[in-house]
Parts: C-alpha cells; structure tokens; sequence
C-alpha cells in the first residue's frame, strides 16, 4: 500500500506533563483497516487508553483525527473527530465537528494530547511546532472571551478550541468549543480537557494536501458538486440549517415536551416560527471547512438586547430542542438567550436542556423542594430561571452542583425516587420520543448507539414504504439477500437497517466528510472513487463499508472491555409505561419484548453475539486490535 | 480582460472553497493550501464574519468564482485600481 495524497502521514503527540511533542507516521496497517479519522481514532482509543482508567485522569487521551479528503475540495470535507474515554462512565466518548480541518495544514492526520499541564495552559501549534504557553488570566473565563484573548495574543489566523467554566470545573455535560461555534458536544469533552488543565489549543498551518490523481479526483468532485447543485434543497438547507425538517417533524409529533410527559404538535410551529427566525434572528450564513451547503448561522443578537453580539450557532434545532421543547421557553428569542449562556460557559445545549427538564418535573412531583433549589420556584418556559440554573451547573452552584456530574448521579444524589424521570441513554441526554417513530434509525439508534444519542439521521426519519426503504438498501449497495432480511411486504425492522444506515453515515465519519443528509444521499461508489483519486488506493465500497464495521466493533469492544453490556441498549423505562398523546393521537407505550428483539436483530446484523452484542473474537483479532 | 471581484462580501460563509481551490490550480505542487492562496477571507472584529480579499498577484481565472456558492465573488469585465483588498463596484467598466 503506497499512500499518494490526503493524508499526511503524520500523528503529532504532545504530552503536558513533561511539555514534550513527538511526531510519529502513521501506521499503513491503520490506514489499511480503519482508512482514517473516527476509525483510526477508535483503533488508537482501544489500544492506548488505559483499561478502566479514570477519565479526567492525566493517562487519559485526547485523540483527534482528520479524515484523508479534510483539506480538500470535496464537498463538506471539514469534518474532525475527537475520540476520548468519556467521563460518562463506561462508554467511549466520541465526538465530530466541521472545523478542526487546519490541522491538517499543520501537518497532521491526528493529534493525541496526554498528560495533565501543571498550571493552566495554552497549547499552541503552528506547522510543526509546539509551544506550550501560560493560560493563568485566561482560566475563568467564558468561551466566546477567551477565544478572543486568544486572537488578540496569536492573531486570528489560529483556529482556537476552548473551554468555558463548565470544562475547568470538570462538569459531566461540557464541551470544548472552536471559533466560538464549532462544538466538540456530548461526552464532556470539556471536562477531559480540563482535567488537563488545558484550557485553549491555538492551531494554525501553512502547509497543503496533495491528491494522487488529479485528474480522476477532479472529475469525480464535479460529478459531487453537479448532484448538490441539482438538489432543490440545497438553499433550504442552507438558510433554514437543522430546522428545515421542523414543520413534518412537528406534523409527525417528534418534538418531546415537559422531559416527555407530552409532545408538541403543529402548535410548535406557532411558539416557534421558522421563517421568523430567518427574517428577525438570522444575519448570514456561516459555512465548515469546505462546504457548499452552510447550514450554520451567524445571529443578529444584538437586536434582543443582550449583552455579547455576534454569535453564531451551529445547531438550531438543538438550540430550540433544549431549551424550547424541553424546557418550554417561548420564541426564538429566549431561547437564543439561554443558548447564549450555555454557549459562554462551554456546555452542551441537549444535555444541559435534560438536566433542566428533570429537575422541573421532580420540582412538580414535589421530589425537589424548594429547600434543594435555593428558595427560587422551578417554573416550566421560566427563561430567567434556566439561564441562572445553567449558569449554576457550570459553575457547580447550589442545585447546579447536583447536576454538574451528569443526569446518572444526579439520581444517586437525589434518591432512587427520581430515576423514573431521568431521561437519558448512557447517561447522555436524548433527543427523540421512541413512541412517536421507533422505526427511525436516528430515534432508534439513540438506545444502541455506543456513546448514547447520536445524530444518525437517515431517509427512515419520516415514513416511508416498504419500496422505498428496499430502494435506499439497493441504492448504498447491499445484496438481494441482505435486503431481505431487513424488508417485508409491509414493513422492514429498524434494527437491522440500523446497522446499515450507521455504516453509510460512519463512511462520511471516517472520510472526513459531514454527516448531513445532502452527502448522505451521495453513493458509496462515487465515495470510494473520490477515496481512490485523493489517496491512490484503489478502494471499493466493500473496503469503505469493512473500515466502518470495523470502526463499530473496535468501539463496541471498547465499551464492553469497560463493564458495558447489552442491559445499557435499553430505553428509559417511562417508554415502556405511559402512553403519550400527539393532536389527537394516543401513543400507546413500546412493547418492551418487541423493543429488545429489535436490538437483538440489530447486533445480528451487525455480526455481532445477538445475546450479548459481543463482536467476534475473530473480527478484532483481524484487524491488528486484539492477539 | 474578465477579472475576479469581490462583489458580496457580507455573505462569504468562511467556507475556505476559494482558498482551496486558488492554490490548487495556481501553485505548482498542486496541493490545496490555503497559505499560497491569492484569495483570502479573513475574519471581521472576532465574529464568524468575514470579509474578503484579493491578493495583487490574483491572475484573475476565476476557479475562486466557479467554486463559491454563496455568491460572494464574480468575475466581470473590469480595470484593477491597485487597491490591495478588492475591486469596487464603481471601478468595473461597463
């Protein structure tokens, strides 16, 4: 195997203990088994963190990887992934976002930070070198003022990933946050590089990416632009970014409210009109590395009245999801406002919304008092209060210390009582109501996931028919036989399409491409042959489909070697108890057998022990992990 | 001579494309490499903002224009007044 472009070749460690870095070559079995990115982080995650290692302990790792098409002209290349044990107890923690890509202009293919500084630090990297700066008046600062610090110290051509208070205070839900938008989220990422006493990273390259075959690669990138300007879609995604599937989502009843005693209907879309977002809230659109879609945008705060002006936000849905399905906010506006705080003090929007939700419907149970709140009533869409209570778990205050160390020992702390409420998968904080649309992939996928909910939006988010899911399977190129056993006459089972549409997104993952639907819908075949032209591998979609089985069994192997089990794919038992009403609609709860026979089909497809989810012996062993 | 303008600036999304692609065609090693590009965004006042500017040994092929999909650049008949930053709308002769 002779590697020609998109890739660099090289793995920069820094070590902040001893304030050393060392570059090493990557290694072609990797790049042969897992080809890159989130894959070959999962690899290096298996092998180099420590078993049943404590996570904001300084052996653990930081592991950030590029994809090889990062730095090129492929359509939606930006996309980094951070891979880390997640301080959610067992489970890997695994995170991606679209703007970490100027590593790769410095040089390298993955980054892996260990070790712990011994006062609060500054990393800086520019090209090939490595300074480790004192961050000391930059520790207690929020987000978006740190990073301009940053600027104002090295200049804005650095690309700075930073933490807020949340992350220096180690709180369970915060993330690291680069350019003030782009956000490493869930598995408090924040909390490991705080634990690290790292406080900001500064990376600036000047250096170029080469592909093998330029003129095969350029042919097969125009083939890539022709399909997304032919999309009808394209300015949709762009000006309405996560929010344009809001009006079906509502119409299907997808939004939970009130920590999912009920969910929204269309009225969603009175409290929360899209097109005013557009008209009032929006300034520009705001683009990751490489991407001519640019579902991001940049807000006209200052039109509200709060302090702080400029801000941008990559997910809006998220934004409206926390803080407005959750916790019942009114209108873009106010939910903007808590955003805003959640986005200073570095935590993440859905798990901060949870937490919040929680603790309202134990304050109406009568399971928190007003004693456990500080005097201050628990009021439901109460923005003052939301902001102050996210305020409080960053900076681990009253109420706020409770919540600070994740949903799972909020419930040891406030007794067994209130575990039927706390609504989460692996102690990340979920996005979808199961009773709504279990035979989503996403929703399904929230319980089976090995880090909890993650975004793994496919065509099965709305419903669809038996032809048309058989059409989706032959599309991304699986047998006669394998759609079979996923398709019937009158339904197919979510489980085991599961596997497939997780595979199809993890390509994108490994590659280095986002995840959103428009490259989704792109083949596998034209990725294997952009693949092909970048780095001179010839790769089919088989070897790109093997690298993302082989990324899933790694990372499934990580979390059982850690004490998983298959008793963690299991959903909040509220699912399983009340029914919930959609408009007129009653939702009866799941059938609790049917959901656990679905889980077992999916390890099945996957290859994996249908009992057990334990991936064969034979399938690490292959792949250098095991043996 | 058709040469390349930054005719929208407020809508560049710091997508990079331009750069990308500026330095693809134009420098010899064939790499993406922002750093050798003749087009540069650059951020305005610490915001996801930006503005944009055309580097004076720009040699105008427009493979910036055929890449950037947020409207921001356009290649049109036009003098070059020496300013390093952009070319103006009022200096593009009809």
């Amino acid at each position: 195997m002779d590697i020609q472009g998109g890739y660099t070749g090289k793995i920069l460690r820094v070590d902040l203990t001893r304030k050393t870095s060392e570059i090493e070559s990557l290694s072609l079995d990797l790049v042969r088994n897992f080809r890159g990115g989130a894959g070959i982080n999962a690899a290096l995650a298996y092998k180099e963190l420590e078993k049943f290692g404590d996570p904001l302990s300084p052996e653990n790792k930081m592991i950030f990887g590029l994809g090889p098409l990062v730095g090129t002209i492929v359509p939606g290349a930006g996309k980094g992934n951070l891979t880390t044990r997640s301080p959610h107890r067992k489970f890997i923690g695994i995170s991606g976002h679209g703007l970490f890509g100027m590593l790769k202009f410095a040089g390298f293919d993955h980054l892996v930070i260990s070790g712990q500084a011994e006062t609060p630090t500054l990393l800086k990297i520019e090209d090939n070198r490595v300074s480790f700066l004192d961050a000391d008046t930059l520790w207690g600062l929020d987000v978006f003022d740190t990073t301009d610090r940053v600027w104002e110290r090295l200049g804005d051509r650095f690309h700075v990933t930073c933490i807020g208070p949340a992350g220096e205070n180690l709180v369970r839900d915060s993330s690291m946050i680069t350019n003030k938008y782009a956000t490493f989220a869930r598995t408090g990422t924040g909390a490991v590089m705080g634990s690290k006493n790292l406080k900001a990273l500064a990376i600036h390259g000047s250096g170029g990416i080469a592909v093998a075959d330029k003129n095969r690669f350029l042919k097969a990138v125009k083939k890539v632009y022709q399909i997304l300007r032919a999309d009808p879609n394209l300015l949709n995604w762009r000006k309405y970014g996560t929010l344009i599937s809001m009006e079906i989502f509502s119409q299907l009843g997808l939004y939970a409210s009130k920590n999912y005693q009920s969910a929204f209907h269309e009225d969603l879309l009175d409290r929360f009109p899209v097109d005013e977002f557009v008209d009032t809230l929006k300034k520009a659109d705001l683009a990751c590395q490489a991407c001519p879609v640019g579902c991001k945008h940049h807000l006209n705060f200052d039109s509200i009245g709060e302090n702080g002006s400029g801000l941008a936000v990559s997910c809006m849905n998220s934004v409206m999801q926390a803080f407005g399905n959750f916790c019942l906010v009114n209108g873009w506006k106010e939910a903007v406002r808590c955003a805003e705080i959640a986005a200073r003090m570095g935590l993440d929007f859905v798990s901060v919304g949870s937490l919040i939700s929680f603790v309202f419907e134990l304050y109406d149970r009568g399971l928190i008092k007003d004693k456990d709140t500080g005097g201050q009533p628990l009021r439901w869409g109460d923005g003052k209060v939301i902001r102050d209570l996210t305020r409080k778990i960053a900076l681990r205050e009253g109420l706020g210390e409770v919540l600070a160390d994740g949903i799972e020992h909020a419930v040891k702390t406030l007794g067994p009582e209130t575990a039927p409420y706390a609504m989460h998968s692996k102690g990340l904080g979920i996005l979808y109501d199961p009773r709504v649309r279990l035979e989503s992939t996403e929703i399904f996928s929230q319980f089976t996931n090995v880090r909890g909910y993650v975004s793994n939006v496919s065509i099965s988010m709305v419903e669809r028919t038996p032809d048309q899911i058989r059409r989706y399977c032959s599309r991304i190129g699986l047998s006669p036989d394998a759609i079979d056993r996923i398709v019937s006459s009158d339904g197919y089972n979510v489980g085991r399409l599961n596997k497939w549409t997780e595979d199809v997104t993890s390509v994108l993952e490994i590659l280095g491409i986002c995840m959103f639907p428009p490259y989704q819908r792109l083949s596998l075949d034209l990725w294997a042959e952009i693949y092909s032209a970048t780095t001179g591998i010839e790769t089919s979609r088989k070897d790109l489909i093997a690298a993302a089985e082989n990324m899933w069994n790694v990372r499934r192997a990580y979390n059982l070697r850690e004490g998983a089990s298959h008793l963690d794919d299991i959903c909040p038992e509220r699912f399983f108890k009340e029914p919930i009403s959609v408009g007129s609609r009653r939702l009866e709860p799941l059938d609790k057998s049917r959901f656990l026979e679905l889980v077992r089909s999916y390890y099945e497809e996957r290859g994996w022990d249908p009992e057990t989810g334990k991936p064969p012996f034979e399938k690490l062993v292959g792949v250098g992990i095991l043996g | 001579m058709k040469q390349v303008r930054v005719a929208h600036p407020e809508k560049c999304s710091g997508c990079i494309l331009c750069c990308l692609v500026c330095s693809f065609f134009q420098s010899s090693e064939k790499k993406f490499q922002p750093s050798k590009s003749f087009i540069r965004p650059y951020r305005k006042d610490k915001t996801n903002r930006f503005d944009v500017e055309i580097l004076p040994d720009c040699v105008h092929c427009g493979a910036c224009v055929a890449y950037c999909e947020y409207g921001v650049l356009e290649k049109v008949e036009g003098s070059y007044d020496g300013h390093p930053r952009r070319l103006y709308r009022q200096d593009i002769k009809s």
